[in-house]
C-alpha cells in the first residue's frame, strides 16, 4: 500500500483510523498540548509518519486489523512520551506546575521498582524502538529478529528455517545495518551497540 | 546488535519495571509481532503487579472506546477535554461562512489598505500604523522584529512564520533525553521553550567539564553559531530572526545536551 492510499483509507477525516486518532487524542489533550503535540495536526502526521513504515509486502492476513492494531498502538507511543516528557519537566522546574495541575495530572505516581537516575536506556524505551522498528520489517526478517530477541542460537535458526549459517549471517548484517539506520533516524547515537560489542 | 538484543533479552528476563502502555496496546493488538520473551514479560509483569493490571484493563476498555465505529450519519463530533462537545457547522453554513469571510478579507484589502495602513475594528480613531507585512527579510532568514499588532486589528498569517515555529523531531528527541547526560552536564539558562531577547545569556551545571563546544541551530538544524566555551556561561549578542531554535553543549567531541527557545 502506498503512503499515499494508506492517507486516504486510514487518516484522512471520517476515517476509522482518523477517528481513533482523534478521540485519544483530546481524551489526554491537557497533556498532549503541554508537551509534545500543541496541535492534533502534528500528533495526526507523527502517528502517519511511523504507521507509513510499515512493511505491506509481508504476509498480513487482515490489513485493516493491522493497521487500526498498529494506530492504536502508536497512540500509546505518544502518550507514553508526553507521560515521560512530564516527568521530566516536573522534576527539572517544579515551580513551572500551578497547584491546579497536579489534581488533574496525568502523571501516575507509581513508584518504579527499579529507583535510579534515568541515565541508561530504559526497557521500555527499547521495546518502544525495537517494536516500532519491527513495523518496517518482512515476514522473514521480523521472525529472525525475533528469535535474536529471544536469544536463539544461530545454528538452531538456520535449522528451523533450513538454511545454511552463511545465509543467516548475511540476513543478520542486514537486519544490523537496518536497525542501525532505524535508530540514527530516531536521533539515537549508533555508539549505542558500541556499548554492548 | 546481536549482543545489544542479548542484552535486552536478559532485561526482559530480569525487570520488575512497570509496563509501558505500548506494551499493553502491543499484546493487545498485534500479540503476533512479539517475541515469545517479550510476551512473556509482559504476562509474567501482568501477574505479580496489580497496578499494571488496572493499567491493562483501561487499555482494553479505551480500545472498545476509541474503536466505537460511527454511523453512517457521520456524527463529526470531536471531544474536547472536560467532556465538552463541540459540534461542526454543517457543510452548507461552513462554506457559506468562509465564503463571507474571504468577500471581508477581499474588500479590506482592495479598499481599506492604503499607505500601510490598517483601519482598526473598534470606533476610535487611530494613528497609521506600519503593517506587520514583509515577515522575511532580505536574506530570508526570519522575519523583521516589526511591530506587534495590537489586539483587535487583522493581520495576515504567513505561512512562513510558522515554519520557523515547528519543531525538530529529532532535536526534540534529544532533548527529551538531556537527563541522560554521564557527565550531568545540566541547562540552567534558558530553560526549555523559554522567550528570550537578544542578548541571549546561556548558562548550563558544569558537572566536572570546563570546555565546551557551544552550538547554536535553527529548527532545520542548520547551524548558526559555533564555538568553544570555557566554563559555565555564555552571552550571545548577535542578531537571530524570529523562531525557535536549538541549542547544544558538547563537551569532548560528545553531545551532552540540548535546549530549546523562542524569539519572537
Amino acid at each position: 500500500m502506498q503512503p499515499v492510499d494508506l492517507y486516504k483509507i486510514f487518516f484522512s477525516p471520517g476515517t476509522r483510523g482518523y477517528n481513533i486518532i482523534s478521540r485519544f487524542y483530546y481524551k489526554y489533550h491537557d497533556l498532549f498540548e503541554r508537551t509534545n503535540y500543541p496541535q492534533f495536526k502534528e500528533f495526526l502526521n507523527q502517528i502517519f509518519l511511523n504507521i507509513s513504515n510499515i512493511d505491506f509486502s509481508k504476509d498480513i492476513k487482515n490489513e485493516e486489523a493491522y493497521i487500526t492494531g498498529s494506530i492504536k498502538i502508536q497512540c500509546r507511543v505518544q502518550l507514553d512520551k508526553a507521560l515521560k516528557s512530564r516527568y521530566t519537566m516536573l522534576h527539572e522546574n517544579p515551580q513551572t506546575i500551578e497547584p491546579s495541575e497536579e489534581k488533574s495530572s496525568f502523571i501516575e505516581n507509581f513508584e518504579s521498582n527499579n529507583p535510579g537516575p534515568l541515565e541508561q536506556l530504559e526497557i521500555q524505551e527499547i521495546f518502544q524502538e525495537v517494536n516500532t522498528f519491527k513495523l518496517s520489517l518482512n515476514s522473514a526478517e521480523l521472525e529472525l529478529f525475533n528469535n535474536l530477541i529471544d536469544d536463539v542460537p544461530r545454528k538452531e535458526i538456520a535449522e528451523r528455517y533450513q538454511m545454511n549459517l552463511n545465509t543467516i549471517d548475511t540476513r543478520i548484517r542486514r537486519l544490523r545495518i537496518k536497525f542501525l539506520g532505524y535508530l540514527k533516524k530516531c536521533g539515537y547515537s549508533t555508539s549505542l551497540f558500541d556499548k554492548y560489542d | 546488535m546481536e549482543n545489544f538484543l542479548k542484552e535486552y533479552s536478559k532485561l526482559l528476563d530480569e525487570s520488575n519495571e512497570h509496563l509501558s502502555y505500548q506494551a499493553i496496546a502491543a499484546y493487545l493488538n498485534l500479540k503476533e509481532m512479539l517475541s515469545s520473551r517479550e510476551i512473556k514479560y509482559i504476562e509474567r509483569h501482568l501477574e505479580i503487579c496489580p497496578a499494571c493490571r488496572e493499567k491493562f484493563n483501561t487499555v482494553l476498555n479505551e480500545d472498545n472506546e476509541l474503536d466505537n465505529q460511527p454511523g453512517s450519519e457521520d456524527i463529526e463530533k470531536t471531544e474536547k477535554p472536560g467532556g465538552a462537545r463541540i459540534f461542526r457547522i454543517s457543510n452548507y453554513w461552513k462554506y457559506s461562512a468562509a465564503a463571507l469571510i474571504l468577500i471581508i478579507a477581499a474588500a479590506i484589502y482592495f479598499f481599506l489598505l492604503e499607505d500601510k495602513t490598517i483601519i482598526t475594528l473598534n470606533s476610535k480613531g487611530e494613528d497609521s500604523v506600519t503593517i506587520h507585512e514583509k515577515l522575511r527579510d532580505e536574506t530570508g532568514k526570519g522575519i523583521k522584529n516589526g511591530d506587534k499588532p495590537a489586539a483587535g486589528r487583522f493581520y495576515e498569517e504567513d505561512l512562513a512564520v510558522r515554519e520557523h515555529f515547528s519543531k525538530n523531531t529529532v532535536l526534540e528527541n534529544f532533548i527529551n533525553r538531556n537527563v541522560r547526560s554521564e557527565t550531568h552536564v545540566q541547562i540552567l539558562l534558558p530553560l526549555i521553550e523559554d522567550t528570550v531577547n537578544i542578548p541571549i545569556k546561556f548558562v548550563w551545571r558544569k558537572g566536572g567539564v570546563d570546555l565546551f563546544t557551544l552550538t547554536i541551530v535553527d529548527n532545520k538544524n542548520r547551524p548558526l553559531y559555533r564555538n568553544s566555551v570555557e566554563g559555565n556561561e555564555f552571552l550571545y549578542t548577535e542578531k537571530l530572526g524570529s523562531g525557535l531554535y536549538y541549542w547544544k553543549i558538547e563537551a569532548n567531541g560528545k553531545l551532552e545536551v540540548v535546549g530549546k527557545f523562542y524569539v519572537k
